[in-house]
């Protein structure tokens, strides 16, 4: 018979192979269901040479009775049974038998709590390679259990399914002779396809067309019935896709539950160990944070590189510890317990600390509650009630602080109450806190008006030269000098209650004189006064010393002076919205504004007028409300108008 | 000779007497004995007798964790026999006494499953295999080759 001339089918292209490795791919020639022959491992075994490392190592598997064998695989699950198989050939032989090994591999999906897969032409092998596969089936490289694509049924990594997922016009420019029916037959996921698949299955097709052909017969249902096939295969993959991603869901919800208890048990049973020991920290939960956080060794500065290697030692044996989920063990338990033993003295020491300073805040609230502190405060002069120091100064002077610091056993709860000695050296260390804070209060700013150029007595700039504290050493607790403990209270007014010596609140910024600055800090701020009281800006201070100097008044001249005159300022400066000028402000509203944005100050016209100009325009008002004595006094100091008829008041005897 | 042996084992009373491959003896309970099938039988066998059971395949360390094994679950219930055809799903999970009994050097991990396959004692032959189970769980064939 003459040989039949039908058009050839296209070559397979020589360029373009399936790779040998390739596990999943259709078989050639194309089979639709699983046969004993389909049964081959997923991927070819990579030969591998175990490094005997100069030694022969006992087999321990090896040695083990068939029956024990069995016992210990009906505990595995798929891919320790494929792990296993690639260990050697007899293990290989054994478990790729069906005949053998069906059963164990039956056991082990159930085990693994994975149901069959609808899509019958896969091996139990490569069932378990695709569902934990630890290597790429194209590269060979080692893939987590995630890379894999059961729509299209491969395990690799991502840059080769990256290279081989491709869309249908990308594999028709790549590939032109592809068969018409091919896009029908290939896996899908979900627009893409796998193009070793692709190339597979069209080949499948061309062969069936050609023997077809070959045998003078019409290729077409041949065909149809292979992409019927394919099709309800294809469907079939798609179930099992969608199975098969929610076992991978469930085996990963299932193993962080079960490291989750491992670990809880671990940890539960070195907190156990703890508690045995009794060491003095709760909760013992916290050991675990603190291992982590606290009780790496940090490296010294003149650390050696073997000292640093040992500290990295340590340090990784730490980390292990912390991380690890095996069960209790001593010998674990020795790598931490010099550490743990140490922060539990530690903890110990603080929480005792901690004992004590809650017991003397119950004995603060006692001496508060006892109404103590107020019934010192009625021995002593109402004047100086503003001045007194706060609750919490109270508590710190030297007759109150041991009642409440000296009793652990909390035994004098009632003994300051009742103790008149503790009552009189209270009354004593108040009246001496309110004196050592003007004390301070005179020492800075006084200091700072010797250094601005300003007049002092001669005996407060010797007293104050000689010393740099009013304090012996600086120290308040050694008592006051000698020589500032002499200084009378007109002393200490004669500078503090100059215009020039003004204070601004720390926190607040308001601006006083003393005393007010102290009564306004205890008042409102309710803290230690001296640390608050901040003298004013040499700036401001500047600008108040220069309207003095313009008004022919001396530096000395006191706030009280300036208030009592009734005179009246002009002040111009700049804030936020821009530069402002003020007239008729007295001298305690420009110092309730706080000098804010203040840059120059004079007296108001009129006062300057008056100054110069004579009597009949002085103080029409203002004076009238003055005694007598005061503007005879005053008038004279302030103005520099000596020797003239004009500095006699209004109203004066000639 | 059944009725004496049979006496004996509901009792309880009694010591025996084991010979290890080494020539070390052994005595304990009779119900910590009785762990052991092979053990059991021997002694239905043979009945009341003061004669030492020779253990030829065990040595002394091995029979003495397997002992120390027994002795903790001589009081547990005997174990069900299973259903060869049973097919339902099989975990490592082990007991924390069990699982610290049987944190051993794996050359001894072996030996135990050895004694424990030869003396019958099926519960500690599970707890052996699952063990071995759990060591091969979750490795490639690299790291499985190594143990």
């Amino acid at each position: 018979m003459a040989p039949l001339d039908l058009p050839r089918a296209p070559r397979w292209p020589p360029s373009v192979a399936v790779p040998a490795n390739y596990p999943l791919a259709p078989r050639w020639p194309p089979a639709l269901f699983a046969s004993e022959g389909a049964h081959k491992s997923p991927a070819a075994p990579v030969a591998r040479k175990v490094a005997l490392e100069g030694r022969i190592r006992r087999d321990l598997f090896s040695s083990l009775p068939l029956e024990v064998l069995q016992n210990i695989l009906s505990y595995a699950e798929p891919v320790s049974l494929l792990a296993l198989s690639r260990t050697s050939s007899s293990f290989r032989a054994f478990l790729l038998s069906r005949r053998t090994a069906a059963a164990l591999w039956a056991q082990a999906r159930t085990n693994a709590q994975l149901r069959d897969l609808a899509a019958g032409d896969l091996s139990e092998p490569q069932v378990a390679y695709l569902v934990g596969g630890w290597e790429c089936q194209l590269c060979g490289k080692d893939v987590d259990e995630k890379s894999v694509d059961f729509y299209v049924r491969v395990r690799c990594c991502a840059a080769c399914l990256a290279k081989e997922l491709k869309t249908v016009e990308a594999l028709h420019d790549d590939y032109f002779y592809l068969h018409p029916k091919t896009f029908d037959c290939a896996f899908r996921s979900p627009d893409l396809y796998y193009a070793p698949d692709v190339l597979a299955v069209s080949a499948c097709l061309y062969y069936l067309e050609a023997q077809h052909r070959a045998q003078d017969r019409d290729p077409k249902d041949a065909i149809n019935n292979y992409v019927a096939a394919r099709h309800t295969l294809r469907m079939q993959v798609r179930r099992d896709a969608g199975m098969l991603q929610q076992y991978h869901k469930d085996v990963e919800a299932r193993r962080e539950k079960e490291a989750a208890e491992k670990l809880r048990k671990r940890r539960r049973a070195y907190e156990d160990k703890l508690e045995q020991l009794g060491l003095d920290f709760y909760p013992y939960s916290e050991i675990w944070k603190r291992l982590a956080d606290d009780l790496h060794e940090s490296s010294a500065d003149d650390e050696t590189r073997s000292e640093a290697d040992a500290r990295g030692k340590r340090n990784r044996e730490i980390e292990d510890f912390v991380e690890s989920s095996d069960p209790y063990d001593d010998d674990d338990w020795e790598i931490v317990r010099e550490r743990v033993m140490a922060w539990a003295a530690q903890e110990r020491r603080i929480w005792l600390h901690e004992e004590m300073q809650e017991h003397r805040e119950d004995l603060q609230d006692e001496l508060y509650k006892s109404k103590f502190w107020q019934r010192i405060a009625a021995f002593i002069d109402p004047s100086l009630h503003d001045l007194l120091p706060p609750f919490d100064s109270f508590l710190r002077l030297p007759s109150i602080q041991p009642h409440w610091r000296d009793h652990p056993d909390g035994s004098s709860r009632h003994a300051w109450d009742q103790c008149r000695v503790a009552l009189a050296f209270g009354i004593a260390d108040m009246v001496e806190a309110v004196r050592n804070d003007k004390l301070r209060l005179f020492d800075r700013i006084a200091r700072i008006l010797l250094a601005e150029d300003d007049p002092l007595d001669p005996y407060l700039v010797a007293i104050l030269s000689a010393h740099a504290s009013p304090f012996v050493d600086a120290d308040q607790r050694k008592g006051v000098r000698a020589s500032f403990a002499q200084l009378t209270t007109e002393d200490l007014d004669s500078v503090l209650s100059r215009a020039t010596a003004l204070f601004r609140c720390g926190i607040c910024r308001a601006v006083h004189s003393y005393p007010s600055i102290v009564a306004h800090v205890h008042k409102t701020q309710r803290t230690r006064a001296v640390p608050r009281c901040v003298p004013l800006e040499p700036a401001l201070r500047g600008v108040i010393r220069q309207m003095l100097v313009k008004a022919g008044m001396p530096a000395s001249t006191s706030c009280a002076a300036l208030e009592q005159l009734g005179m009246v300022f002009e002040t111009t400066g700049t804030n936020k919205w821009g530069t402002f000028k003020m007239k008729g402000r007295t001298w305690k509203e420009l110092v309730d504004t706080s000098f804010h944005g203040v840059e120059t100050l004079k007296l108001g016209r009129k006062l300057r007028r008056a100054s110069v100009e004579g009597p009949g325009a002085v103080y029409a008002a203002a004076d009238a409300e003055l005694p007598q004595h005061s503007k005879a006094r005053i008038l004279p100091s302030v103005y520099g108008l000596a020797g003239v008829e004009v500095l006699q008041p209004c109203g004066a005897p000639q | 000779m059944a009725s004496a042996s049979g006496s004996g084992a509901a009792t309880g009373g009694g010591k025996v007497t084991l010979t290890t491959s080494d020539a070390e003896n052994f005595v304990v309970e009779r119900d910590v004995a009785n762990r052991s099938v092979l053990i059991r039988n021997m002694l239905e066998d043979v009945g009341e007798s003061d004669q030492p059971i020779p253990l030829p395949n065990v040595s002394a360390n091995v029979l003495k964790k397997v002992l120390e094994w027994c002795e903790h679950h001589k009081k547990d219930p005997e174990p069900i026999a299973e259903d060869l055809d049973d097919n339902r799903r099989k975990t490592t999970e082990i007991s924390d006494w069990d699982a610290k009994f049987i944190q051993v050097d794996q050359e001894m991990l072996f030996e135990i499953i050895l004694a424990a396959n030869y003396l019958d004692i099926k519960p500690l032959l599970d707890v052996g295999c699952k063990t071995v189970a759990n060591m091969i769980k979750g490795k490639q064939p690299e790291e499985i080759r190594k143990l």
